[in-house]
């Protein structure tokens, strides 16, 4: 069962998915659904015996294709919805154990060519708002399968936060005539103290306003609005800048880091293409090599963020970080 | 690298597709390959 139930005071959509509550928890290495299925042995949820990437529909989706009708009914100010839309699995490889940091770059050239699929695919529906990609990575971010994996949800709706953004940057656009994020990278590359590194098409850096003490952001050097934009010199770039900046954070305190991983582009609405910039946005939990951040009182509860330490130190720590040039394989 | 995608349906009548990548003969003459 799930549904949209409506938050008049945020303005914003939630959705519960009582369902969700028995899906797979962190199950043994022997009994991974994410696995290629061995042969006489249980059938994964990829039924042959090896594969490079795989897409799949989510076994426990918060959206749906044909959702149900909702338990309850909605109220004058909280109106309620059918949880129509898409939720997606991204095998990133066959590998239980592997360590995409490890992985050659052409894995990673594999994997945005699949995303950039997946968003062009699904942003041509016209249920779907927004196509949000992402990745939660460890168990500190809450992660219940460990084998290297990401997800697609394409939602009914802009986000909140992302519709946040967009409202920003559109009346940017409305009174300065440009790109807040064009201009904002340009601000970050003249003062260059947050900069982590670049290449051709990508800028790494850690914003002034980084919320996470290694909150990494990568921007699109050019206005690129979405995956739809990107020519093959451009997957390659994002391919080599994202294994790059992934390295340097297992790299940081000697263990694999975890994160979420958050990809921000065009919603599926027309007339948004001037002010949506592509870029991502890592938010890792961890603040020392054995430290936390927790989301507590002043994040959770009023939505201001204290970070305890510079973006100007961390991004220095992170520039100082092996690998110190680009990927280039 | 050119990529090649198979859909197919699940039993319980979810979708599932399989991507798999053909190196192109002048993928290795590009720079950074």
């Amino acid at each position: 069962m799930s549904e949209l139930r409506w938050n008049p005071i945020l303005k914003e959509w939630m959705i519960t998915a009582t369902h969700r509550q028995d899906r797979t928890f962190k199950p043994p290495e022997d009994f991974c659904p994410l696995c290629p299925t061995k042969q006489g042995d249980f059938e994964t949820e990829v039924p042959r015996e090896d594969y490079d990437l795989v897409v799949f529909e989510n076994k426990f989706p918060s959206l749906k294709r044909n959702p149900n009708d909702p338990v309850v009914n909605g109220m004058d100010l909280t109106p309620i919805e059918k949880s129509k839309g898409v939720c997606e699995v991204v095998l990133f490889t066959s590998d239980h154990n592997g360590v995409m940091s490890e992985k050659p770059l052409s894995r990673f050239i594999k994997l945005v060519k699949v995303w950039k699929d997946r968003y062009e695919v699904l942003s041509s529906r016209k249920e779907i708002d927004y196509v949000y990609i992402f990745e939660n990575k460890g168990k500190e971010v809450g992660v219940t399968l460990d084998h290297p994996h990401g997800q697609i949800y394409g939602y009914p709706f802009i986000p909140s936060i992302l519709e946040k953004e967009l409202n920003n940057s559109k009346e940017y656009l409305e009174k300065t005539g440009n790109c807040l994020f064009c201009d904002i990278l340009k601000q970050e590359k003249d003062d260059e103290e947050r900069i982590i590194l670049e290449n051709d098409s990508f800028t790494a850096l850690l914003p002034f306003f980084a919320r996470y003490p290694y909150e990494v952001n990568i921007y699109a050097n050019d206005h690129l609005a979405s995956f739809k934009d990107f020519d093959e010199q451009e997957i390659k770039d994002l391919a080599a800048i994202l294994k790059t900046v992934i390295k340097k954070y297992d790299n940081l305190f000697g263990f694999v880091f975890p994160y979420i991983m958050a990809i921000h582009q065009k919603p599926s609405i027309e007339g948004t293409k001037d002010y949506s910039h592509f870029h991502i946005e890592f938010y890792p939990p961890y603040r020392t090599k054995d430290k936390l951040k927790y989301l507590a009182g002043s994040e959770a509860g009023a939505g201001t963020f204290i970070n305890g330490t510079l973006p100007e130190e961390k991004a220095k720590e992170l520039r100082k970080t092996a690998p110190k040039n680009i990927c280039k394989r | 690298m050119k990529m090649k995608k198979e859909k197919v349906n699940k039993d319980d009548g979810r979708f599932l597709i399989y991507y798999t990548f053909e190196e192109e003969k002048n993928d290795k003459n590009k720079k950074g390959s």
